[in-house]
Protein backbone atom coordinates (compact mmCIF):
# COMPACT_ATOMS: atom_id res chain seq x y z
CA UNK A 1 0.00 0.00 0.00
CA UNK A 2 1.39 3.43 -0.89
CA UNK A 3 2.13 6.04 1.73
CA UNK A 4 -0.57 8.28 0.28
CA UNK A 5 -3.26 5.60 0.37
CA UNK A 6 -2.32 4.74 3.98
CA UNK A 7 -2.68 8.39 4.89
CA UNK A 8 -6.01 8.73 3.08
CA UNK A 9 -7.24 5.62 4.91
CA UNK A 10 -6.27 7.23 8.21
CA UNK A 11 -8.14 10.43 7.31
CA UNK A 12 -11.21 8.35 6.40
CA UNK A 13 -11.20 6.11 9.48
CA UNK A 14 -10.67 9.06 11.82
CA UNK A 15 -13.65 10.82 10.22
CA UNK A 16 -16.26 8.12 9.83
CA UNK A 17 -14.62 4.70 9.89
CA UNK A 18 -13.45 2.21 12.48
CA UNK A 19 -11.16 4.67 14.22
CA UNK A 20 -9.87 2.20 16.85
CA UNK A 21 -8.21 4.84 19.09
CA UNK A 22 -11.68 6.06 20.13
CA UNK A 23 -14.86 7.20 18.38
CA UNK A 24 -14.55 8.58 14.86
CA UNK A 25 -15.52 12.22 14.51
CA UNK A 26 -18.91 11.31 12.98
CA UNK A 27 -19.52 8.81 15.75
CA UNK A 28 -18.71 11.47 18.35
CA UNK A 29 -21.16 13.88 16.66
CA UNK A 30 -23.96 11.34 16.16
CA UNK A 31 -27.33 11.72 17.86
CA UNK A 32 -26.86 15.22 19.18
CA UNK A 33 -29.69 17.72 19.08
CA UNK A 34 -29.09 21.30 17.95
CA UNK A 35 -29.62 22.43 21.53
CA UNK A 36 -26.94 20.07 22.83
CA UNK A 37 -24.54 21.00 20.03
CA UNK A 38 -24.94 24.70 20.82
CA UNK A 39 -24.64 24.28 24.60
CA UNK A 40 -21.53 25.27 26.48
CA UNK A 41 -21.21 22.69 29.28
CA UNK A 42 -17.66 23.79 30.06
CA UNK A 43 -17.54 27.56 30.59
CA UNK A 44 -14.81 29.13 28.49
CA UNK A 45 -14.58 26.11 26.18
CA UNK A 46 -16.09 25.88 22.70
CA UNK A 47 -19.47 24.27 22.03
CA UNK A 48 -19.66 21.10 19.94
CA UNK A 49 -21.23 23.15 17.14
CA UNK A 50 -18.32 25.60 17.15
CA UNK A 51 -15.86 22.71 17.07
CA UNK A 52 -17.68 21.07 14.12
CA UNK A 53 -17.55 24.29 12.09
CA UNK A 54 -13.92 24.87 13.10
CA UNK A 55 -12.95 21.42 11.81
CA UNK A 56 -14.93 21.98 8.59
CA UNK A 57 -13.28 25.37 8.05
CA UNK A 58 -9.78 23.92 8.39
CA UNK A 59 -10.51 20.93 6.20
CA UNK A 60 -11.51 23.50 3.59
CA UNK A 61 -8.19 25.32 4.00
CA UNK A 62 -6.18 22.11 3.68
CA UNK A 63 -8.12 21.11 0.56
CA UNK A 64 -7.50 24.50 -1.03
CA UNK A 65 -3.80 24.33 -0.19
CA UNK A 66 -3.60 20.92 -1.86
CA UNK A 67 -5.11 22.51 -4.93
CA UNK A 68 -2.29 25.09 -4.96
CA UNK A 69 -4.06 27.98 -3.24
CA UNK A 70 -1.67 29.39 -0.59
CA UNK A 71 -4.54 30.27 1.75
CA UNK A 72 -3.48 30.58 5.38
CA UNK A 73 -6.69 30.98 7.38
CA UNK A 74 -10.31 29.96 6.81
CA UNK A 75 -12.25 32.76 5.08
CA UNK A 76 -15.12 32.13 7.51
CA UNK A 77 -12.78 32.51 10.53
CA UNK A 78 -10.98 30.07 12.82
CA UNK A 79 -14.25 29.43 14.67
CA UNK A 80 -16.98 30.48 12.23
CA UNK A 81 -19.86 32.47 13.66
CA UNK A 82 -23.09 30.61 14.39
CA UNK A 83 -26.11 32.74 13.55
CA UNK A 84 -28.98 30.31 14.12
CA UNK A 85 -29.11 27.31 16.47
CA UNK A 86 -32.18 25.43 15.22
CA UNK A 87 -32.18 21.78 14.12
CA UNK A 88 -32.10 22.70 10.43
CA UNK A 89 -28.97 24.80 10.92
CA UNK A 90 -27.30 21.99 12.88
CA UNK A 91 -28.06 19.65 9.98
CA UNK A 92 -26.50 22.19 7.63
CA UNK A 93 -23.41 22.44 9.85
CA UNK A 94 -22.97 18.65 9.72
CA UNK A 95 -23.47 18.73 5.94
CA UNK A 96 -20.81 21.44 5.71
CA UNK A 97 -18.44 19.19 7.63
CA UNK A 98 -19.20 16.25 5.32
CA UNK A 99 -18.65 18.48 2.28
CA UNK A 100 -15.30 19.69 3.62
CA UNK A 101 -14.19 16.13 4.33
CA UNK A 102 -15.10 15.06 0.80
CA UNK A 103 -13.29 18.07 -0.63
CA UNK A 104 -10.17 17.22 1.35
CA UNK A 105 -10.27 13.55 0.36
CA UNK A 106 -10.91 14.52 -3.26
CA UNK A 107 -7.91 16.86 -3.31
CA UNK A 108 -5.69 14.30 -1.53
CA UNK A 109 -6.66 11.54 -3.96
CA UNK A 110 -5.30 13.65 -6.83
CA UNK A 111 -1.81 13.41 -5.30
CA UNK A 112 0.84 10.73 -5.44
CA UNK A 113 3.57 9.61 -3.04
CA UNK A 114 6.15 12.03 -4.40
CA UNK A 115 3.74 14.96 -3.95
CA UNK A 116 3.69 14.16 -0.22
CA UNK A 117 7.31 15.28 0.01
CA UNK A 118 6.70 18.58 -1.76
CA UNK A 119 6.12 21.88 0.01
CA UNK A 120 2.57 23.08 0.53
CA UNK A 121 1.65 26.18 -1.48
CA UNK A 122 2.80 29.22 0.48
CA UNK A 123 4.13 27.21 3.43
CA UNK A 124 7.50 25.91 4.62
CA UNK A 125 6.29 22.38 5.39
CA UNK A 126 5.46 19.37 3.26
CA UNK A 127 2.11 18.06 2.12
CA UNK A 128 2.68 14.98 4.28
CA UNK A 129 3.26 17.14 7.36
CA UNK A 130 0.04 19.03 6.67
CA UNK A 131 -2.09 15.92 6.12
CA UNK A 132 -0.68 14.23 9.24
CA UNK A 133 -1.56 17.39 11.13
CA UNK A 134 -5.06 17.30 9.61
CA UNK A 135 -5.55 13.77 10.97
CA UNK A 136 -4.36 14.74 14.46
CA UNK A 137 -6.56 17.85 14.44
CA UNK A 138 -9.72 15.78 13.97
CA UNK A 139 -8.65 13.24 16.60
CA UNK A 140 -8.01 16.01 19.11
CA UNK A 141 -11.38 17.69 18.64
CA UNK A 142 -13.28 14.38 18.51
CA UNK A 143 -11.76 13.68 21.93
CA UNK A 144 -13.12 16.99 23.23
CA UNK A 145 -16.54 16.37 21.66
CA UNK A 146 -16.86 12.91 23.21
CA UNK A 147 -16.15 14.39 26.65
CA UNK A 148 -18.52 17.35 26.15
CA UNK A 149 -21.28 14.86 25.24
CA UNK A 150 -21.10 13.35 28.70
CA UNK A 151 -22.78 16.49 29.96
CA UNK A 152 -25.90 15.32 28.11
CA UNK A 153 -25.67 11.75 29.38
CA UNK A 154 -24.28 10.49 26.06
CA UNK A 155 -21.13 8.41 25.92
CA UNK B 1 7.82 5.23 8.69
CA UNK B 2 9.77 4.07 11.74
CA UNK B 3 11.20 7.58 12.12
CA UNK B 4 7.74 9.05 11.74
CA UNK B 5 6.33 6.78 14.45
CA UNK B 6 9.23 7.49 16.81
CA UNK B 7 8.67 11.21 16.29
CA UNK B 8 4.93 10.73 16.92
CA UNK B 9 5.69 9.01 20.26
CA UNK B 10 8.13 11.79 21.20
CA UNK B 11 5.60 14.48 20.30
CA UNK B 12 3.03 12.79 22.52
CA UNK B 13 5.59 12.54 25.30
CA UNK B 14 6.30 16.27 25.05
CA UNK B 15 2.61 17.20 24.96
CA UNK B 16 1.51 14.75 27.65
CA UNK B 17 4.17 15.94 30.05
CA UNK B 18 3.12 19.58 29.59
CA UNK B 19 -0.47 18.60 30.30
CA UNK B 20 0.56 16.47 33.27
CA UNK B 21 2.30 19.45 34.87
CA UNK B 22 -1.02 21.28 34.79
CA UNK B 23 -2.90 18.26 36.16
CA UNK B 24 -0.90 18.63 39.36
CA UNK B 25 -2.54 22.07 39.79
CA UNK B 26 -6.08 20.67 39.60
CA UNK B 27 -8.22 20.76 42.74
CA UNK B 28 -9.83 17.48 41.64
CA UNK B 29 -7.46 15.58 39.35
CA UNK B 30 -9.16 12.14 39.70
CA UNK B 31 -10.60 11.90 36.15
CA UNK B 32 -7.46 13.31 34.52
CA UNK B 33 -5.35 10.82 36.51
CA UNK B 34 -7.68 8.00 35.44
CA UNK B 35 -7.24 8.96 31.76
CA UNK B 36 -3.46 9.23 32.07
CA UNK B 37 -3.33 5.86 33.84
CA UNK B 38 -5.39 4.42 30.97
CA UNK B 39 -2.89 5.76 28.42
CA UNK B 40 -0.05 4.05 30.30
CA UNK B 41 -1.98 0.80 30.71
CA UNK B 42 -2.87 0.76 27.00
CA UNK B 43 0.70 1.31 25.85
CA UNK B 44 1.94 -1.35 28.28
CA UNK B 45 -0.74 -3.86 27.28
CA UNK B 46 0.11 -3.57 23.60
CA UNK B 47 3.82 -3.89 24.33
CA UNK B 48 3.10 -6.99 26.45
CA UNK B 49 1.17 -8.47 23.50
CA UNK B 50 4.08 -7.76 21.19
CA UNK B 51 6.43 -9.37 23.73
CA UNK B 52 4.04 -12.36 23.88
CA UNK B 53 3.72 -12.01 27.61
CA UNK B 54 1.48 -14.85 28.77
CA UNK B 55 -0.98 -12.66 30.69
CA UNK B 56 -0.94 -9.78 28.18
CA UNK B 57 -4.58 -10.22 27.15
CA UNK B 58 -5.71 -10.19 30.80
CA UNK B 59 -4.08 -6.83 31.47
CA UNK B 60 -6.79 -4.20 31.97
CA UNK B 61 -7.31 -1.22 29.65
CA UNK B 62 -8.53 0.73 32.66
CA UNK B 63 -6.78 -0.58 35.75
CA UNK B 64 -6.87 1.18 39.11
CA UNK B 65 -5.56 4.72 38.72
CA UNK B 66 -1.93 5.33 39.59
CA UNK B 67 -1.01 8.00 42.11
CA UNK B 68 -0.58 11.41 40.52
CA UNK B 69 3.04 11.56 41.73
CA UNK B 70 3.79 8.24 40.00
CA UNK B 71 2.37 9.17 36.60
CA UNK B 72 5.40 10.92 35.17
CA UNK B 73 7.79 8.04 35.93
CA UNK B 74 5.32 5.36 34.83
CA UNK B 75 4.58 7.23 31.61
CA UNK B 76 8.33 7.60 31.01
CA UNK B 77 8.93 3.86 31.42
CA UNK B 78 6.01 2.98 29.17
CA UNK B 79 7.18 5.37 26.47
CA UNK B 80 10.83 4.30 26.73
CA UNK B 81 9.80 0.69 26.04
CA UNK B 82 8.08 1.78 22.80
CA UNK B 83 10.90 4.05 21.63
CA UNK B 84 13.46 1.35 22.37
CA UNK B 85 11.36 -1.24 20.56
CA UNK B 86 10.98 0.95 17.47
CA UNK B 87 14.65 1.87 17.38
CA UNK B 88 15.69 -1.80 17.33
CA UNK B 89 12.98 -2.88 14.90
CA UNK B 90 13.96 -3.29 11.24
CA UNK B 91 11.66 -1.12 9.09
CA UNK B 92 10.22 -4.10 7.22
CA UNK B 93 8.93 -5.66 10.44
CA UNK B 94 6.41 -2.82 10.87
CA UNK B 95 4.12 -4.82 8.61
CA UNK B 96 4.19 -7.89 10.88
CA UNK B 97 1.07 -9.22 12.55
CA UNK B 98 0.60 -9.21 16.31
CA UNK B 99 -1.81 -11.92 17.48
CA UNK B 100 -3.98 -11.50 20.55
CA UNK B 101 -7.30 -12.38 22.13
CA UNK B 102 -9.64 -9.42 22.51
CA UNK B 103 -12.08 -8.78 25.37
CA UNK B 104 -14.77 -10.70 23.44
CA UNK B 105 -12.60 -13.83 23.77
CA UNK B 106 -11.98 -14.08 20.02
CA UNK B 107 -8.55 -14.22 18.36
CA UNK B 108 -7.47 -11.23 16.28
CA UNK B 109 -4.34 -9.83 14.72
CA UNK B 110 -3.20 -6.31 13.99
CA UNK B 111 -0.22 -4.90 12.15
CA UNK B 112 2.57 -3.42 14.26
CA UNK B 113 2.37 -0.19 12.30
CA UNK B 114 -1.36 0.17 13.01
CA UNK B 115 -0.87 -0.54 16.71
CA UNK B 116 1.80 2.15 16.97
CA UNK B 117 -0.33 4.65 15.05
CA UNK B 118 -3.50 4.01 17.02
CA UNK B 119 -1.67 4.32 20.36
CA UNK B 120 -0.55 7.79 19.36
CA UNK B 121 -3.98 8.88 18.15
CA UNK B 122 -5.35 7.40 21.38
CA UNK B 123 -2.96 9.65 23.31
CA UNK B 124 -4.17 12.73 21.41
CA UNK B 125 -7.81 11.73 21.95
CA UNK B 126 -7.49 11.51 25.74
CA UNK B 127 -5.09 14.43 26.02
CA UNK B 128 -7.79 16.61 24.45
CA UNK B 129 -10.15 15.40 27.17
CA UNK B 130 -7.66 16.15 29.94
CA UNK B 131 -7.17 19.65 28.47
CA UNK B 132 -10.92 20.18 28.62
CA UNK B 133 -11.00 18.95 32.24
CA UNK B 134 -8.27 21.49 33.03
CA UNK B 135 -10.37 24.27 31.53
CA UNK B 136 -13.40 23.04 33.46
CA UNK B 137 -11.45 23.63 36.65
CA UNK B 138 -10.34 27.09 35.57
CA UNK B 139 -6.84 26.13 34.42
CA UNK B 140 -5.65 27.27 30.98
CA UNK B 141 -4.39 24.19 29.09
CA UNK B 142 -0.82 24.42 27.75
CA UNK B 143 -0.09 25.03 24.06
CA UNK B 144 0.54 21.54 22.74
CA UNK B 145 0.18 21.81 18.97
CA UNK B 146 2.73 19.85 16.95
CA UNK B 147 4.17 23.12 15.68
CA UNK B 148 5.10 23.94 19.30
CA UNK B 149 6.94 20.63 19.54
CA UNK B 150 8.91 21.30 16.37
CA UNK B 151 9.89 24.80 17.60
CA UNK B 152 11.41 23.59 20.89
Amino acid sequence: MSELSTLIDELKSIYDGDAWHGPSLKEALAGLTAEQAAARPVPGAHSIWELALHIAAWKGVWARRLEGDPTSEPEEGDFPAITKTDDKSWGEALARLDGAQQKLLGAASELNDSALKQKVAGADYTVEYMLRGAARHSVYHAGQISLLKRAFGRQ
Amino acid sequence: MKDYLTDFFRFNDWANRLVLEKVSEMRDPAEAVRLFSHLIDSQDKWMARIDREESADERPWFGPSYALEELSARWGRSLAAWIDFLQKLPEERLGERVHYTATDGKPYWSLLIDIALQLNYHSIHHRAQVSLLLRKQGIEPPFIDYVGYTRR
